[in-house]
């Protein structure tokens, strides 16, 4: 099996199918991410999946090697959640009062979705990618652009409204 | 907080799967295809914009006098005697090529 950064360079070099071994690669994981963050909502999780492969392509460029290929992914996969929240916000301000057209289709472990639905889309990320993904608060503080102590004081503060 | 606990071991061991990974990933390549395309595309658009703004300004501006004067010069220049000049030259060059060839000739 081909490295990653391997596989980086030589998309990089104009070889669209090697960015494909990349892609099937990690669809399941950044699906996956995907349905934890938008709490199994299986039309978004894959739009975020779409379009954190779309975005990571066309950065290749600015790929970090000393840093795994996974670990941007989920970089740009929680900004692109973060982003597309923002739309939605955005639609349903617009669309404010009118009756919801369109109703998720919810999958997956509904235990856990239960658990997080009390949290905003920010904690529910962070609280995501701290226990179940087990990152680092320095690396989520990456992932997120914000200072640790940051991260740390709001996964305290996701954790109590959990309790 | 055992439950919670629970709740997170749990959602650990679930695999989601995207479905059909071949053509999604078919399909997001084409995308990445088109975007590439597009954006081909867009440069060239630019390019050429920008060259015919350059034409339009060169037309339009006061270095149109410039290179307008510049061509009446050019087209003063007496063109025969430009002829027989080079001939003149070409002519002495090439003799003194074939006196340097016979003198080295004869050193021999």
């Amino acid at each position: 099996m081909e490295a990653d950064e391997e596989l980086v360079k030589r998309a990089l070099k104009g070889g669209n199918h090697h960015y494909g071994v990349l892609i099937q690669r990690y669809a399941d994981y950044l699906f996956g991410l995907g349905m934890r963050l938008t709490g199994g909502n299986r039309e978004l999780a894959e739009d975020i999946s779409q379009q954190s492969f779309l975005k990571s392509y066309s950065y290749l460029k600015s790929f970090d090697y000393r840093k795994t290929y996974k670990y941007w992914l989920t970089g740009i996969a929680v900004n692109c959640f973060k982003d597309m929240i923002k739309k939605e916000q955005k639609y349903t301000d617009l669309s404010s009062g009118s009756e919801q057209s369109y109703s998720p289709q919810l999958e997956g472990n509904s235990g856990f979705f239960d658990l997080i639905k009390p949290l905003t889309e920010d904690e529910k990320v962070l609280f995501t990618l701290k226990y179940i993904y087990e990152y680092q608060i320095n690396d989520i503080a990456d992932f997120l652009d914000l200072k640790p102590g940051t991260v740390k004081s709001k996964i305290s503060r996701a954790l109590e409204k959990l309790k | 907080m055992n439950s919670f606990e629970e709740i997170i071991t749990l959602e650990k061991t679930v695999l989601y799967a995207q479905r059909d990974k071949e053509l999604f990933s078919f399909y997001t390549l084409t995308l990445i295809t088109q975007e590439q395309a597009s954006k081909k595309l867009q440069k060239k658009l630019w390019a050429s914009l920008v060259l015919f703004i350059t034409c339009l300004a060169l037309l339009f501006s006061p270095i149109s006098q410039f290179t307008g004067s510049l061509i009446n010069q050019l087209s003063a220049i007496d063109m025969i005697g430009l002829f027989y000049m080079a001939l003149a030259s070409y002519g002495v060059s090439g003799l003194c090529i074939v006196l340097i060839k016979k003198g080295a000739i004869g050193f021999r």
